[in-house]
């Protein structure tokens, strides 16, 4: 699947979109607070993955500023998301500039902690 | 600088849609009582992930949740279900790691464990208080009876220049 056929994922009170501006960027809004994000919300996220490697992008920007709220399944989500980055040869692997608010409680404090699990590849800027 | 002295017991069972709505009463509760909305926010995401442990791991109906908050601005949140004896023991093992070592250390080693997991629990969830709320997290536990309480205890914060 291209990155142009994923453009919109609902799932519970979560949304993401993704689209191409300057770069790929996928915007998560709602709260994330299913029981099992793995069932619907990762099979999307590894088919992003797989779309990025394919048609060679570098860089996805990854925008949590208008998602209240994220339970620990959604953050073992973004866990399991990394580890495939991080599987990959050094070469082949893509960053991600992840955009926070850095009022949100859960943001400020989850996502930099995420950051040290890759950090040459992952960067966080302020929305 | 002083909140109000306040108290509120929830009891229902053990289903995920009720998640949302206990939230953000506790996110409301605790901002009028104490006017931090940042630490409401801190203690309502506590509660979330220790009803979805209670709710994960509950093995009958009825998952209690107590909220006291004090005066002196501490707030003390227990939870309280029926599990497993296998539960309760793994519960115990967990907090016993979690405890023992800086609340950085045992979340980070709690994500990169828990991306190697193939199951759906991520036993993310206490690390991530302890971590990111800065709250103490303990249990008390009736192996007899299959009942386990888990506590999460807030401090006031620190005295600022101008409130000594």
């Amino acid at each position: 699947m291209r990155l142009a056929d994923l453009a919109l994922i609902t799932a519970g009170r979560a949304v993401l979109s993704l689209a191409h501006h300057d770069n790929w960027r996928l915007v998560f809004s709602g709260e994330v607070d299913m029981r099992d994000p793995s069932e619907e919300l990762l099979p999307y996220l590894l088919e992003v993955h797989r779309a990025l490697l394919e048609e060679k992008i570098a860089l996805l920007e990854v925008d949590f500023s208008a998602l209240t709220f994220m339970n620990s399944s959604g953050l073992k989500m973004l866990i399991s998301w990394i580890m495939e980055i991080k599987d990959l040869p050094a070469e082949a692997r893509y960053s991600l500039r992840v955009i926070h608010d850095p009022e949100s409680v859960w943001q400020s404090s989850s996502l930099p902690v995420l950051r040290k699990l890759l950090p040459d590849h992952i960067s966080l800027v302020d929305s | 600088m002083s909140g109000h002295r306040a108290s509120v017991e929830m009891d229902f069972q053990p289903n995920w849609t009720y998640l949302p709505a206990v939230r953000s009463f506790v996110k409301e509760f605790i901002t009028v009582s104490h006017a931090d909305k940042k630490k409401a926010e801190a203690i309502a995401l506590a509660v979330n992930e220790m009803i979805e442990n209670a709710i994960k791991y509950s093995d009958r109906e009825g998952v209690r949740i107590r909220l006291d908050l004090s005066a002196a601005l501490s707030v003390t949140v227990a939870v309280h279900n029926h599990a497993a004896a296998a539960e309760i023991r793994n519960l115990q093992t967990l907090l016993d790691e979690i405890n023992h070592q800086p609340p950085l250390d045992a979340y980070l080693g709690r994500m990169q464990a828990t991306g190697e997991s193939k199951d759906n629990k991520s036993s993310l969830g206490l690390a991530r208080i302890r971590y990111e709320t800065g709250a103490k997290v303990s249990a008390e536990y009736n192996e007899q009876e299959g009942e386990v309480t888990v506590l999460a205890e807030f401090e006031p914060p620190a005295p600022t220049e101008e409130g000594r």
